[in-house]
């Protein structure tokens, strides 16, 4: 790989190495000859889960901790690790060996292990801070975190509500509109016990349910 | 929530001789009770804590290993990796450290029989989860250095004999010695093999094991409790 592409990648990694040599082993796959990424990789990924769990523990809201786990789980699958592996050109400077060469495109495994030996050299290049600043820019954002809290408002709600003795919440639709520019319903929901009525309006149910398990979350979060 | 005197005093106490032994002064003691207070408590409980400080013991553990072993794979990397966080190893930290009387528990687990390993573990998690909040990355590292990795066999230490590296370990724990008692004396009962217990009181643990010897049953006893330790062990 020249010197150029490796600039290249910095760039679009956001990260100078002072040591390019740690970089360009990142790159290489096991099927190579020569030292390869599997180490890099073992620290990376202990890197990775350690910069996503403090980003979502002390994200804004402080979410249960099913919801922790299952955002984190999230975040760092294989098949989403190789596509920001793909999208930062990572998987095109790849050194892979003879017997798995042209398969590189079809295995998310691959990809996504370059990208945590990449976070791996970041780690041993630049320390911890210099993986939780790469982490802030390319994985925790494009996850999302607010569809990724929104999907989940209905499963934190039930857990809320069971948690402080309440049956489970219940969704009710209040209207539903359809004509040539497409649908919208109205829903609400209730938490027999509590007083405030969670509001949720949205091109499909779900989504209207969601916003308002959201809705009332975020009210009995302010009471509470 | 209302405080006599001698609770104050009782929980004052509580908090200065744990920190003491831990290593670390919280600046926010809230940050403690939370650590200590096990999910079978309905309110506000460890388990984000847990979550956290799981994260943290993984990232302090693999850079150590990274670091000290700079020549071994990746894949007994993982095995030492995974040997330290083993929920059996963390309970035998958290008693070290006497967290098994420092603990919030619901009222479903008041009778010591259902208290799990898991708990245990947990418990220590969390508190590295808070101590990482309250003072940051670098007093959690030197807490897990200390309990955690310093406690583990070293590699060299793996390739022993089971019954050192089981003897090696459990002094590492400020533990008593493992107990080996025979169950089956070929000589008296007439079968053609040994049995032979071993026992290491503090963690209740307790494997048996047969063979033709008495050293040989004692040597697969003492590996059986390695292996639900998650140590590695000579040819294991």
């Amino acid at each position: 790989m020249s010197g150029d592409d490796l600039t290249e990648l910095q760039d679009a990694l956001g990260y100078r190495f002072k040591d390019e040599t740690i970089l360009r082993r990142a790159l290489v796959h096991a099927s190579s000859r020569g030292e390869d990424n599997e180490r890099l990789e073992f620290l990376g990924d202990a890197a990775l889960g350690y910069a996503v769990s403090v980003a979502l523990y002390q994200g804004q809201e402080q979410l249960a901790v099913g919801v922790l786990a299952e955002s984190k789980a999230n975040l760092v699958n294989n098949h989403r690790l190789a596509q920001i592996a793909i999208d930062l050109g990572i998987d095109r400077r790849m050194l892979i060996g003879a017997s798995i060469e042209g398969e590189r495109q079809k295995s998310p495994k691959i990809c996504a292990d370059a990208l945590e030996a990449v976070i791996g050299a970041l780690a041993m290049d630049g320390g911890i801070e210099a993986v939780q600043q790469f982490v802030d820019e390319h994985i925790y954002p494009l996850g999302d975190q607010s569809t990724v809290i929104e999907r989940h408002a209905k499963t934190q709600l039930q857990e809320w509500a069971v948690s402080k003795g309440f049956k489970p919440p219940h969704y009710d639709v209040v209207t539903h509109e359809s004509d040539k520019n497409g649908e919208l319903w109205h829903v609400r929901c209730r938490v027999v016990g509590v007083k405030h009525v969670g509001k949720g309006a949205a091109p499909s149910k779900r989504e209207a349910e969601r916003r308002a398990a959201h809705d009332l979350l975020s009210h009995v979060a302010s009471t509470t | 929530m209302k405080l006599n005197l001698y609770d104050s005093i009782l929980g004052l106490f509580r908090h200065w001789s744990l920190q003491t032994r831990i290593g670390y002064r919280f600046k926010d003691l809230t940050q403690l009770d939370e650590a200590l207070t096990h999910a079978s408590v309905d309110r506000v409980n460890n388990e984000r804590l847990e979550f956290l400080g799981d994260a943290v013991l993984e990232l302090v553990v693999s850079e150590y290993l990274y670091r000290q072993y700079s020549d071994i794979d990746e894949g007994t990397l993982t095995q030492l990796k995974i040997m330290s966080v083993n929920n059996v190893h963390l309970q035998s930290v958290a008693l070290n450290l006497g967290l098994d009387e420092q603990l919030f528990i619901g009222k479903g687990l008041y009778n010591v029989e259902n208290r799990g390993v898991k708990m245990y573990a947990d418990a220590v998690e969390a508190l590295i989860g808070a101590i990482y909040i309250d003072g940051g990355l670098r007093p959690a590292s030197k807490f897990i250095d200390k309990y955690v990795i310093q406690t583990l066999p070293t590699l060299e230490e793996t390739q022993m004999h089971p019954k050192t590296a089981l003897q090696n370990w459990v002094s590492k724990q400020g533990m008593e010695y493992p107990e080996y008692d025979v169950v089956q004396d070929p000589q008296r009962s007439g079968s053609a093999n040994w049995q032979v217990k071993c026992t290491i009181k503090r963690l209740a643990i307790t494997r048996t094991a047969s063979a033709r010897s008495r050293k040989a049953a004692e040597t697969a006893a003492a590996r059986q409790i390695l292996d639900s330790l998650g140590i590695m062990a000579n040819g294991a």
